[in-house]
């Protein structure tokens, strides 16, 4: 609805440059593959074209890592004109920030060149595989790009599904809002029978910051206090109890359902929260584990000349 | 019939000074005294009253003492000295006329006494005549202009008018026992004492005082609910309001005894009601040997008053004395290339500074301390276009270029010569500069302040009017392009109007009929029209820039409705005299139409009624007065809090950004991070001065914080926290580095608080690092107009 929306993403920066890149670069190496490359040769790229595809791969594999370090370390470079105040050449230099190479820049590059390396490495390999350190390298790589594949998507999509979800709200606003549904449970429940007062306020115990990662990865909650006390209050409505006052129930029923639909939206929250970031608990380690991997197989090339 | 050789009339603390210094080198005196008491207006402030000894850097001078301290012990020293240095003192002689000169003086008292001088002291000061309200229920019962006792009244409902001194203790001294209201005519507590202020805003954040600011009296009526018998109204920028209450005090001050004083001979400068007599610099008054000093001489503190009444003794007996301030001023005179003394670079000021032609000697004095002198080499930048600055220039020698770079007309050159003053458009819109200043050959110019302009405004009318009127000029030079002759300028100043508007004030509704063309000096508008039943934002006007030109070329009604989208001061210019010029002018028609064929061609574009609701959020939060805002698209923004954490980086550990905190509207999320706003609230009032905005824009808290919390409380965004200085850290675990995991920050110990705030990594070459580390790049700085381009 906003042009600031139509900005161009991480994926259409400055008109899809490292798009181009990334594929510039996997059209000359399969170029180069299929000039150069002997198929009669079982070589473990060990040719000079294996070489060149090789290096091209590892420094594509660092340029990639460095995003991580230049996410964490804050650039702090002082501009030359600042301190003299009256010196400024241009003060609306500060808002040509599109110009520079920024974080995103970073990020788009990091996404197209990193899915650029699985061609290029894999026609460094030059479909040699084995039991070998080359191709558990290989294989961490691949564990690296399909995290970061999925990282990718959660990217791309749950910011939107967030904002819609949260609808001009925030977290916090809905845990208070749940805090106070819980005080007015409470109070209706203490004139009820033990059985049902019991069942409310278990409804009311509910701990959301408990639930176990597979609630979090689903947003699905198996033994939810408060759907108990949903059904809970259906068998009194089927039964038609004489100990209840089914007008007072209703209240509580009206409650219940509305806690409900707020705890369904927190759990959506958390839920798109933990997928956008729990992929990074196996990007990152595949990342470190494909560095030290990397390193070995460099030295072995070296070592083995 | 005695003969004196000196007669003093008044004995608050300028006479008592002035009669103490005669009674010590042995000069025949008298001190005449209206009423039964020393220092009669001490005497009537209230019961122990706190009496402040300002400007603090000022030496005094001569045999009465004086420090800050309660108004019981000041009365009860000065007692115990005049009586030890045996001044002639003559209580209950109350002068009603002078007549003569130098050396033959015959004072008649009201009791028909005359009494015979050589030399006459006038000390007399303003309270004889204290200003009134001036609107309807002025002079209503419970509406009274001082208080005595404060005790005097309990379980009221006090409405104090008048945020000077005397208004800021009135409404101290009730506030216990009373629930009280204050109401400040101006945005800001300019007017008072720094040490009042502070213990102005304990009592507000103690819920004891209620403030009402940039607040017009409209009327106090009469309420016939027995619970209150007033009822006052009060305009305020963002509402109209009627509070009920028990009594109404207004303190606004006092005129000077104009009548009486012409009625000596004495000559006054203008007709302002606040004009004092134009005075020599030994005080001396166009009557000769008739000296004034103190309030009536434009000086109403006490330091200063006592300081007079010493000096003027001293050069009565030829006696060689220099003001106290003297050494001061000369330091700022000799950083100039040529070396004036301070009285010729004071007579330099008053002949080349038209602006400030209505203060006397003293005030311009005071203005010039405040003040920076300077004589920069030629072809030096003073600021630069699209700078943020705001104090105010005049050449004093020399000349000044001002380089106007046009969007598509290269760069106009305005040559401004001695008694020209500029930057008035910076002072006041709160937006850059609209042209580049550079100084010309043996310029010699002096820098006011900002804050220093701001009080000279609020309380002096001739300045403010003078600086109106050329500013108007101005604006419409540089509005309409035009080449104009001085007349036409001149015509068409006068048939125009000055008018201010509180936010979400109408300037004219759709279909309205036409009354003329408006220019934004200060503030901004959004422009709507009514598009199926609902007011829809089709645009936005800042400062700088004019608008109802459409009905005015076409003849037609409105075609929009325009509202103030924050406090706003706009000029209106008569439609007939627009319109005669228009046919005159061809450069002027050519610039109106082709902003007329800009606005229809934005109108005919824009279909969003959507994001109508989004301008108001967006104003609602302060887009309308910031410069530079920071936005995080929602449906871009991976909650990653990398903008939170580069924040901490560049500023010692700590963020100064809080995401999740602020608000949300679809996809725009404003987070609690400081808005820069053109007039910032946060500067208001910071006793040391400490919050500047550079010339790029940035307003930043200096080391010389004391950490007072001023600046937080008048904050309307929460965008300022107190932090002590000690080092914060953040993610120092390697795993939390490595996951990017959110750690506690470090302990904030309560000891030594400063303020801080966004500033926006001032000095940085990426620029804000929020905006430089989103990774998707969600978060944005923009200024209001990039923000409303972005939603058309």
């Amino acid at each position: 609805m906003l042009a600031i929306s139509q900005r161009p993403t991480i994926l259409g920066l400055r008109q899809f440059l490292y798009l181009k890149v990334g594929t510039g670069l996997v059209v000359l190496s399969a170029l180069a593959y299929i000039l150069y490359h002997k198929h009669d040769i079982k070589s473990f790229g060990g040719t000079w074209l294996g070489y060149v595809l090789g290096i091209i791969g590892a420094l594509i594999i660092l340029l990639l890592l460095w995003y991580g370090v230049r996410k964490r370390v804050i650039p702090r470079q002082v501009s030359p004109d600042s301190g003299a105040e009256n010196s400024a050449p241009s003060p609306r230099k500060r808002f040509k920030r599109s110009a520079k190479f920024a974080l995103q820049d970073w990020l788009s590059s990091h996404v197209y060149l990193g899915l650029a390396l699985p061609i290029i490495v894999t026609l460094h390999s030059g479909f040699q595989f084995g039991i070998n350190l080359s191709t558990l390298t290989y294989l961490l790589m691949l564990g690296v790009i399909v995290s970061g594949l999925y990282g990718l998507y959660v990217s791309m999509n749950y910011p939107g599904l967030l904002t819609q979800n949260s609808d001009n709200s925030n977290l916090a606003a809905l845990f208070s809002e749940l805090e106070e549904l819980d005080e007015v449970i409470r109070q209706r429940a203490v004139d009820l029978p033990e059985e049902s007062r019991i069942i409310l306020n278990k409804s009311c115990e509910l701990a959301l910051q408990n639930e176990g990662l597979k609630t979090r990865l689903t947003g699905i909650a198996v033994n939810c206090p408060n759907a108990a006390a949903i059904r809970h209050i259906h068998k009194i409505y089927n039964k038609n109890n004489e100990l209840y006052n089914l007008e007072g129930i209703k209240e509580i029923y009206t409650t219940v359902l509305h806690k409900d639909k707020l705890l369904l939206r927190i759990r959506t929250e958390l839920m798109l929260m933990t997928r956008m970031r729990i992929w990074r608990y196996l990007h990152i380690p595949f990342s470190l584990a494909l560095l030290a991997a990397l390193l070995a197989h460099i030295f072995s090339v070296i070592y083995f000349w | 019939m005695s003969e004196f050789q000196i007669a003093i009339i008044g004995a608050g603390p300028g006479g008592l000074a002035a009669a103490a210094r005669a009674a010590k080198l042995g000069v025949s005196h008298v001190l005449l005294e209206a009423s039964g008491n020393l220092a009669n207006t001490i005497y009537n402030f209230q019961k122990r009253k706190y009496v402040m000894a300002e400007p603090a850097r000022l030496p005094l001078r001569g045999e009465i003492s004086f420090a800050a301290a309660s108004r019981e012990q000041i009365l009860q020293a000065w007692q115990h000295e005049v009586t030890a240095l045996g001044v002639n003192l003559k209580l209950h002689a109350a002068v009603s006329g002078i007549q003569g000169e130098r050396g033959n003086f015959a004072i008649s008292l009201a009791t028909g006494e005359l009494i015979a001088a050589q030399q006459v002291i006038l000390a007399i000061g303003l309270q004889g005549n204290v200003r009134k309200l001036g609107v309807a229920g002025e002079t209503l019962s419970g509406v009274q202009y001082q208080l005595a006792d404060p005790d005097e009244y309990v379980e009221e409902t006090i409405v104090v008018v008048g945020a000077g001194d005397a208004g800021v203790e009135n409404a101290l001294a009730l506030a216990n026992k009373n629930k009280v209201f204050i109401i400040n005519r101006n945005e800001e507590f300019s007017s008072c004492k720094a040490a009042n202020l502070a213990l102005l805003e304990t009592a507000i954040k103690a819920g004891k005082v209620a403030v009402r600011t940039g607040a017009r009296t409209e009327k106090i009526e009469i309420n016939t609910d027995a619970k209150f018998p007033l009822n006052y109204f009060v305009n305020t920028p963002h509402n109209k309001e009627i509070i009920p209450c028990h009594r109404v005090i207004a303190r606004l001050g006092a005129l000077p005894p104009r009548k009486l004083v012409e009625s000596f001979g004495v000559r006054f400068p203008n007709a302002e009601p606040t004009a004092v007599p134009q005075l020599s610099e030994h005080y001396e008054s166009n009557v000769a040997g008739l000296y004034i000093i103190g309030a009536l001489a434009g000086c109403p503190l006490i330091k200063q008053a006592m300081n007079q009444g010493y000096e003027v003794v001293e050069h009565i007996l030829g006696h060689e004395v220099t003001p106290a301030d003297e050494v001061l001023l000369q330091e700022k005179f000799t950083r100039i290339s040529v070396h004036l003394t301070v009285a010729e670079g004071i007579s330099l000021l008053r002949r080349n500074h038209p602006l400030l032609n209505s203060l006397t000697t003293l005030q311009l004095r005071e203005v010039v301390l405040e003040s920076t002198i300077t004589s920069p080499e030629p072809e030096t930048v003073l600021f630069h276009q699209l700078d943020f600055s705001s104090s105010l220039y005049s050449i004093l020698q020399g000349e000044v270029e001002i380089h106007i770079a046009m969007p598509d007309a290269g760069t106009k050159v305005i040559k401004l010569f001695a008694g020209d003053f500029f930057g008035e458009i910076g002072l006041l819109s709160g937006r850059r500069r609209s042209g580049t200043a550079i100084a010309g050959k043996d310029c010699i110019l002096i820098e006011t302040p900002r804050s220093a302009m701001l009080k000279l405004l609020t309380t002096n009318e001739s300045v403010q009017r003078s600086l109106d009127e050329v500013s108007l000029k101005r604006i419409i030079r540089s509005n309409l392009g035009g080449e104009f002759t001085e007349q036409e300028l001149d015509d068409l100043v006068h048939g125009s109007v000055l008018k201010r508007y509180n936010e979400g004030d109408l300037f004219f509704k759709e279909k309205d009929a036409v009354d003329g063309l408006y220019m934004i000096r200060r503030g901004s508008v959004t422009v709507s029209r009514e598009i199926e039943g609902k007011e829809t934002v089709l645009g936005y006007v800042a400062a700088g820039n004019y608008f109802g030109e459409m009905a005015l070329l076409s003849n037609q009604p409105r075609s929009a409705t325009v509202r103030a989208a924050t406090y706003t001061e706009a000029v209106l210019l008569h439609a007939d005299q627009v319109k005669l010029l228009l046919s005159r002018n061809a450069a002027m028609r050519r610039n109106v139409d082709s902003t007329h064929l800009k606005n229809l061609q934005s109108n005919a574009n824009n279909k969003f009624a959507e994001s109508s609701e989004m301008v108001r959020f967006l104003v609602d939060q302060g887009i309308g007065e910031g410069t530079d805002v920071l936005l995080i698209d929602y449906d871009r923004c991976l909650r990653c809090d990398n903008c939170e954490y580069a924040c901490a980086q560049v500023h010692d550990g700590v963020s100064l950004l809080h995401r999740r905190a602020g608000v949300t509207f679809h996809n725009i999320h404003i987070p609690t991070s400081c808005r820069h706003c053109e007039h910032p609230h946060c500067m208001k009032d910071c006793p040391p001065d400490a919050i500047r905005r550079s010339s790029s824009g940035e307003v930043y808290i200096a080391e010389s914080c004391i950490g007072c919390g001023n600046c937080q409380r008048n904050c309307p965004y929460g965008v300022i926290t107190m932090l002590s200085p000690a080092k914060q850290h953040v993610r120092t675990n390697f795993w939390a580095v490595i996951f990017g995991e959110k750690q506690h920050v470090g302990e904030n110990r309560d000891e030594h608080k400063k303020a801080s705030k966004c500033d926006m990594c001032k000095g940085l070459a990426d620029g804000p690092a929020c905006v430089h580390s989103c990774p998707s790049g969600a978060a944005m700085r923009l200024s209001p107009e990039e923000v409303m381009e972005a939603l058309s």
